[in-house]
């Protein structure tokens, strides 16, 4: 084919990963001869050739789901080349091209085909995944259970997808060589024959809209027998949104007006401070539970439920009320933000080190979670309710946990003398906004059963230890001398710092950090050094000039006295010149 | 949720004295980890049925690092019990139980129940705490004490039921206002919570 040449040199540049992609023999199916490309769920075969050589029955029907879920993955391809694979077709049927089959057909083999109906089918059989659940729908309605009382004619206009189906199914019973895909594509194929295209997709749909109405009248049926609560293991998950669904209903108008006056109320008494704010709420909340607890709507609803409900209207509440209830400006939040927003951005060289994990080191498997647990902490700020606070709090601890679990191993249990610090030195790195605000918010209007007890108010709880070292801490809290905390928290140590914030969490940054903190204690270093060297110089040069001032005398001749006899050091001399000769 | 209790239990200690290990070894009976069910060991619950009530104990591990160790406040507010644990072989981590001891009585009074856990005791050879000392510390102040080993699993079923029915009766005492019924819950926190929040930040 020339395929390979002709799209690689119609690719631009930025696509040249793909041509070579494309180009290169590794991926093209293992086959020889074959011009597709293979893949490793078809063990380096196209599907076409995985087939071939796979080519048993059951072998076919063991097939990776992917087979059934993305059929028309290759359909393409198929297209192109159609007669390649046309005799490997006939000993296992492929799933994705069930094209109608010429009369003359035994029982047993799978559908040949017929190229003058190939298009038709194609165009019947445009969204294929669905085999999979007419599969489904075959085998459920097991022939034995309802009989079809219809002859299984072909060419009968009314004939009954699903009787088809079950008819092709007892038939495959009989024959061990057919397997099921090929019992959906016999039906298929006669349905098409009796031009019924149409029917397969009702009757498809009406399959799923019936297991559907099962569902439901399942769950009807639950409902009303729950006097006995949690029947079913799986607890339903309730959401807002059916708070939402149950407040619209008539019986909860008295609710709803409620609720209503009084945010309404509320946002009229713009004079009442933060503790009041937080009473009047509170006691709202606490009045609206007992209603719910009482109220007929949830008389026959599980305590999930119920708690749903309860959570939902304050919820509704706090989000309504949020802007005037967040951050208040009669209360001191906003100072306090600044002083920890500060705070934290000068605290960007903390390490674990620093904060008494000498023995654990980020790894390259903690990035991910760090970032989440940063992500879910910053997040925080945008959340209106404070339970969604609280569970942005909670996310973050539980992936901070996932942090320690990369570092220490799989088999460790941490425990709160690591987490501690793990989550204080996630909330540096976070940075998250408005810090203070948030937990003062939570703390005044979040129901207080859930930051009493549960591990949302566990969660809660480390994270005000957390902010509180923040703001108490000093030298003693790092085991660190008091000069150079004092070195390091000053704004100038903030500015370097800074240059490397925006790197990401790699060991690099922090060794940077380390070097020029290093750099700049050399530099003071560097500065005493040449003031003593100058010191030395100067006081040198009086030492000079002292013993210049005697130096005149010094260099006047002085006369020696000579003597008149020779020197006996010279006679010495020459005796050994003598000597030497 | 019926007559079911939920109770706040805190676990004070230095680092190292096995305060994992205990509650570990408590509400999932594993000493070494092999078969890995938490991620964490900080925060652990337990059911417990006692005299036909319901008990659910909310056990909060704390930082036992000397340098966290003044946000102590905020952890151990509104909690039911505190069991304090130090290591027989270590001196020092008993000097720290009694300093935990005298700051909870400060914050909370009576209310609270206490337990004090000499751990390690299969480590009795190398015993540096004296046993005599130790139970008359824990008795003059009101607490009960206990020899565990989260190692050989010994003395910590018994440290908790204590615990537990100690709770139970102050709860009976109070006439119920520390059950987590919804209720009653709102009603005494909410005037509590901002306030000592306040207190334990500055």
């Amino acid at each position: 084919m020339s395929y390979d040449s002709a799209s690689a040199a119609s690719l631009s540049t930025p696509l040249a990963n793909v041509a070579r992609r494309v180009n290169n023999p590794v991926f093209r199916c293992k086959k020889p001869g074959c011009s597709f490309y293979g893949n490793a769920t078809w063990q380096g075969y196209c599907s076409a050739c995985y087939r071939e050589v796979h080519a048993t029955p059951v072998s076919a029907l063991a097939s990776p789901p992917q087979l059934q879920q993305s059929p028309s993955m290759h359909q393409p391809q198929y297209h192109h080349n159609y007669h390649h694979h046309q005799q490997q077709q006939q000993q296992a049927s492929p799933v994705h091209v069930p094209v109608a089959a010429p009369p003359p057909r035994k029982p047993t083999a799978a559908a040949p085909h017929a190229g003058s109906n190939h298009q038709n089918a194609n165009t019947a059989y445009s969204s294929p995944p669905s085999i999979a659940s007419i599969l489904g729908s075959a085998s459920s309605s097991s022939p034995p259970q309802q009989p079809s009382t219809r002859a299984p004619v072909v060419d009968d206009a009314n004939a009954d997808v699903g009787n088809i189906f079950n008819d092709e199914l007892r038939k495959s019973e009989t024959s061990e060589s057919s397997t099921a895909k090929s019992v959906v594509e016999r039906g298929v194929d006669r349905l098409l024959k009796a031009g019924a295209s149409t029917r397969i997709f009702n009757y498809l749909r009406r399959g799923k809209k019936s297991g559907e109405d099962e569902a439901q009248s399942k769950s009807a049926n639950n409902k009303n027998a729950s006097t006995e609560p949690a029947e079913e293991p799986p607890a339903k998950e309730f959401t807002f949104h059916d708070f939402l669904t149950d407040m619209k209903k008539p019986q909860a108008q008295d609710l709803v007006m409620q609720t209503k006056r009084f945010i309404e109320n509320f946002s009229t008494s713009t004079a009442l401070s933060s503790e009041e704010q937080s009473e009047s709420i509170q006691i709202f909340l606490q009045n609206m539970g007992n209603r719910i607890s009482t109220h007929p709507l949830w008389k026959n609803s599980q305590q999930e439920e119920l708690e749903n409900a309860i959570d939902g209207i304050e919820k509704y509440v706090m989000t309504k009320l949020y802007s005037q209830v967040f951050s208040p400006s009669s209360t001191d939040d906003t100072a306090k933000d600044e002083l920890i927003d500060q705070r934290i951005r000068r605290l960007r060289w903390v390490t674990l080190g620093h904060l008494g994990l000498d023995a654990m080191e980020l790894n390259e498997k903690c990035d991910e979670p760090l970032k989440a647990a940063m992500h879910s902490l910053c997040e925080m700020d945008a959340k209106r309710a404070p339970q969604d606070k609280v569970a942005c709090i909670v996310k973050c601890s539980k992936l901070v946990f996932t942090i320690l679990q990369a570092m220490a191993g799989a088999s460790h249990a941490a425990s709160a003398d690591e987490f501690l610090p793990v989550l204080i030195f996630t909330v540096i790195r976070a940075h998250p906004a408005r810090l203070q605000s948030n937990l003062q918010y939570i703390s005044r209007f979040c129901n207080p059963t859930r930051l009493i007890s549960g591990e949302g108010g566990y969660f809660f709880t480390n994270m005000c230890c957390a902010v509180a070292f923040l703001e108490n801490l000093q030298a003693s809290s790092f085991k660190m001398d008091e000069q150079e905390f004092t070195s390091r928290m000053n704004p100038e140590f903030e500015a370097d710092w800074a240059i490397f914030a925006n790197l990401p969490n790699a060991p690099s940054g922090q060794i940077q950090h380390d070097n020029l903190l290093l750099a700049s204690r050399l530099a003071t270093r560097q500065q005493a050094s040449t003031q003593s060297l100058n010191d030395l110089r100067a006081s040198l040069q009086g030492v000079i000039q002292f013993f210049e001032s005697f130096a005149p005398p010094l260099s006047q001749p002085v006369a020696l006295p000579l003597s008149q006899e020779p020197v006996p050091a010279q006679t010495e001399s020459s005796v050994l010149l003598d000597s030497l000769a | 949720m019926g007559d079911s209790l939920t109770f706040k239990i805190v676990l004070l200690g230095e680092g190292c004295v096995g305060k994992t290990s205990l509650v570990l070894r408590y509400c999932e009976n594993r000493f070494v980890d092999k078969h890995i069910s938490t991620l964490q060991a900080s925060f652990l619950t337990k059911r417990l049925n006692i005299g036909g009530k319901r008990v659910n104990l909310n056990i909060w591990d704390t930082a036992g690092q000397e340098r966290f160790h003044a946000l102590g406040p905020i952890y151990y507010r509104d909690s039911n019990g505190a069991i304090l644990v130090y290591d027989i072989t270590d001196e020092d981590s008993f000097q720290k139980v009694k300093n935990w001891v005298k700051e909870l009585k400060k914050m909370l009074g009576n209310d609270i129940a206490l337990v004090i856990a000499g751990n390690k005791s299969d480590l009795e050879k190398h015993r540096t705490v004296s046993a005599e000392a130790a139970e008359q510390y824990a008795a003059s102040v009101g607490a009960r004490h206990f020899y565990t080993s989260a190692k050989l699993s010994k003395g910590i079923e018994e440290l908790f039921l204590d615990l537990s029915k100690r709770m139970i009766t102050e709860a009976d005492k109070r006439g119920g206002t520390s059950t987590v019924g919804r209720k009653t819950a709102i009603v005494v926190d909410d005037d509590v919570a901002p306030k000592a929040q306040s207190g334990g930040c500055c």
